[in-house]
């Protein structure tokens, strides 16, 4: 069971904590809180379902971030929804669940076959739809991806953490 | 491999032996390769001195210089050379194959800055009149623990709430007092999230950096209907987006690019289907603009196996939200929906504005921004022509994919903007094909492309800043507007003349409002001929318990001037009248705004 999983586990509980301990606008409060509600559900419910891009592929790490951001919302969104529209909605009872949800997507056993591709991608020969009719980029170039270098740019530290952050899930 | 994307390391090479072989073409070479270095140091250097003179120009900006152009005609010359030179940099950028990505990215997201930023650090409170109503709906919700009641035409966001009760949450978890905090940053934060589901968009149909990274580029410099504030339809948007990329991503998955599309992983189509329940729960447009999308990639037979589960989940959960949480919406206006499905001409032309009385500027504005609009679906149309392999890419049908909705339903005006909005992300990445696919003579391609991109920044910044006299507000105009919420008795009537007074929303569940510009224009005609004549009809149930309270400020007499529903000395005359005029009595008065309370004297103290 990687770090990965055992943070996202506890994130939850540790948001639910800093509401029932720390005071209101307090700014580790803030901080836990939010880095909880916009990131670990859907980090969570990644680890169930890893990126479709390749193992290799240097964008995987921002396809991760935005669904990490997308689902976490789209999951908080429901859980206040429920408790709103049933007309029993609590900070804790919201944080409790998606606590929770994120433990559960964080802990349970993963099922077969969603591990992802690990195998090492083949060069790209140029038969994606746009290597028809286009005087495209070299095989080097396109592989370096559109997006990572913004990571890769900004250091070995970066490039660590999203490998981390990835390799966490995929494993 | 062509000539202008050799590595360096072969360039090298290649020029020992020419030096060999032929001198003087060596020293060319050479001198070439010099060339280059100049041109990289130009593209590195251009994009911090570009956000360098950004932020000095933002320095002295006298705001209340605004008038028919907006920001437009108070932003200094340094902000224009810092956008033209931020665009040149990118355009020098595009020549060289070897620009990284990290450049790309940072130029974009400098142009989100340039764009996005501005009025966020020049303002010095929120943007928009929309915006603040959001923020004040956030805290009804927390005050009244979810469904707000007495919410009136804002019972819509009870049915929608998804967006606000994400917010109310998000507020309750970090004991933030007001969305207030962070609200006005919406815009550059949404457009630099958006930034991402963008390139992985735009990454399902081509890997190379050119056509990905211009595309976005495309897109920021054309997308200036301002649907990026702190609203349902800007967070709806991101998911929409993202959802559309995920599916495109399956349809082209890298592991068998050419092969029929794989069907979903059974969590994979969860998350997908999760995304959707959080749009169909969040706002009433996008889900159906989800729907036409998913009809459209659907044509295609090879899609079908990955497209079907997805429209038919998203379809079954806006069914089955629209019969029941926002059932009392849905039946209320199913008469319009049909009537609207009918007349189609009237829902094309009902967002274009009627000119007849709209300032002189916003005349001119409207017509850029119809051009622009126009501009970008005659080049992605070309592009469709010129650019065969976009066409087996499904881009194409996700730019036509509003157009079933333009002409069922005007969405009070606003379809043939919202249209726009869905249809860029697609179309961007058409014209970037039209413009960025270049062969030889990249330079050539960079004379073209740098006085186009120029003209669509031309064209964004008259739709995106030309109104901004009516979207700005003063610390007296919120002063003033607090001074209403707060002192008002419950339930005592609230009018003004629009809607752009921020914070007057603020406890809405509690007063009833009054917009003077949304009336029948027999009362507008009314008030216009004699301003307290006119108001009668709205106050004379006012008591000296349940007074009327009328605002009247400095952003309102801009929108009245702006688009000419009401005339633009409307608010001045009302103020003039209402001083003079019985039972009325001016109660908060600074630069910007008045507030008089009408206590009927004929009423008595009321109930």
């Amino acid at each position: 069971m990687s770090p990965l999983r055992w943070g996202l586990a506890a994130s939850g509980w540790v948001a639910l904590a800093a509401v029932a301990l720390l005071p209101e606008a307090a700014v580790l409060r803030v901080i836990l809180t939010t880095a909880f509600l916009l990131v670990c559900p859907g980090l969570a419910a990644l680890l169930r379902c890893p990126p479709a891009s390749r193992a290799t592929d240097p964008a995987i790490f921002l396809e991760t971030a935005v669904l990490a951001l997308v689902v976490s919302m789209s999951l908080s969104v429901l859980v206040a929804e429920v408790l709103f529209l049933s007309g029993v909605f609590t900070i804790t009872r919201a944080l409790l669940a998606l606590a929770v949800l994120t433990s559960l997507l964080a802990l349970l056993p993963r099922p077969r076959g969603t591990r992802g591709p690990t195998r090492r991608a083949a060069p790209d020969d140029g038969s994606s739809p746009a290597a028809a009719d286009r005087t495209g980029p070299s095989v080097r170039e396109r592989d370096a991806g559109p997006v990572m270098g913004a990571f890769t740019a900004a250091g070995p530290i970066a490039r660590r953490i999203a490998a981390a952050v990835v390799a966490g899930i995929r494993r | 491999m062509g000539k202008g994307t050799m590595p360096v390391g072969n360039r090298g090479a290649s020029l020992t032996s020419a030096a060999v072989r032929w001198p003087v073409a060596a020293v060319a070479n050479r001198r070439r390769l010099q060339r280059a270095t100049a041109r990289q140091w130009a593209a590195w250097t251009a994009l911090p001195v570009a956000l360098g003179l950004w932020l000095l120009s933002l320095r002295h900006v006298n705001l209340r210089g605004m008038h028919d152009y907006g920001l437009l005609q108070v932003l200094p010359a340094l902000y224009w050379v810092a956008l033209g030179l931020l665009t040149l940099g990118f355009c020098l950028s595009m020549i060289d194959r070897r620009t990284g990505s990290g450049w790309f990215a940072g130029y974009v997201l400098g142009l989100i800055a340039v764009l996005h930023a501005t009025p966020t650090l020049l303002y010095p409170t929120l943007r928009y009149g929309w915006a603040w109503k959001h923020v004040a709906i956030i805290d009804a919700v927390i005050r009244n623990g979810g469904t707000v009641p007495n919410a009136d035409k804002l019972s819509l966001y009870n049915q929608w709430p998804g967006f606000f009760q994400l917010n109310a949450l998000f507020l309750k978890a970090t004991g933030l007092q007001s969305a207030l905090a962070y609200a006005a940053w919406t815009p550059p934060v949404f457009n630099a999230l958006l930034l991402v589901p963008l390139l992985l968009l735009y990454r399902t149909v081509t890997h190379d950096r050119r056509l990905v990274w211009g595309a976005a580029w495309i897109y920021y410099s054309c997308s200036w209907v301002g649907q990026d504030y702190f609203a349902p339809q800007a967070f709806a948007f991101l998911l929409f987006v993202t959802l559309i990329a995920l599916v495109m991503g399956q349809l082209h998955t890298p592991h068998r690019p050419d092969g029929p599309p794989a069907p979903w992983p059974v969590a994979r189509l969860v998350m997908v289907l999760l995304i959707a329940a959080a749009i169909v729960t969040s706002h009433p447009l996008t889900p159906l603009m989800l729907i036409s999308a998913l009809v459209a990639l659907s044509i295609p037979r090879r899609n079908r196996r990955v497209v079907l589960p997805v429209l038919a989940g998203a379809a079954l959960l806006t069914l089955v939200w629209d019969s029941t949480v926002a059932r009392p919406y849905i039946s209320a206006n199913l008469n319009n929906f049909v009537q609207s499905l009918v007349q189609p001409r009237t829902n094309v032309v009902s967002g274009l504005a009627a000119l007849g009385t709209s300032a002189p500027g916003q005349v001119v504005v409207s017509w850029v921004d119809r051009a622009l609009s126009a501009a970008v679906f005659l080049l992605a149309a070309v592009a469709f022509v010129r650019r065969r392999w976009v066409r087996r890419t499904g881009l194409p049908l996700l730019v036509l994919s509003p157009l079933p909705l333009l002409v069922a339903n005007a969405y009070g005006g606003e379809m043939v903007l919202r249209s726009y909005l869905f249809a860029l992300p697609a179309a961007a990445f058409l014209i970037a094909a039209l413009l960025f696919q270049w062969g030889r003579r990249p330079r050539l391609h960079v004379l073209v492309s740098y006085p186009l991109l120029m003209a669509m920044l031309g064209g964004l910044v008259f739709g995106y800043y030309g109104k901004e006299a009516a979207n700005y507000f003063t610390k007296d105009e919120v002063a003033a507007a607090h001074f209403v919420t707060a002192t008002a008795p419950p339930e005592s009537l609230i009018i003004s003349v629009t809607s752009a007074v921020p914070g007057l929303f603020t406890h809405y569940d509690e007063h009833p409002r009054v917009e003077m510009d949304e009336q029948d224009i027999h009362a507008r005609r009314e008030l216009v001929r004699d301003p307290v004549s006119g108001l009668e009809p709205f106050i004379q149930g006012a008591t000296t318990r349940q007074p009327a309270y009328i605002i009247l400020s400095r952003a309102q007499t801009a929108e009245t001037y702006l688009n000419g529903t009401l005339p633009a000395d409307t608010t001045q005359r009302m103020d003039a009248a209402m001083a003079r005029a019985p039972g009325f009595a001016p109660v908060y008065r600074n630069r910007d705004a008045v507030v008089y309370v009408y206590a009927n004297p004929a009423g008595g103290a009321g109930p």
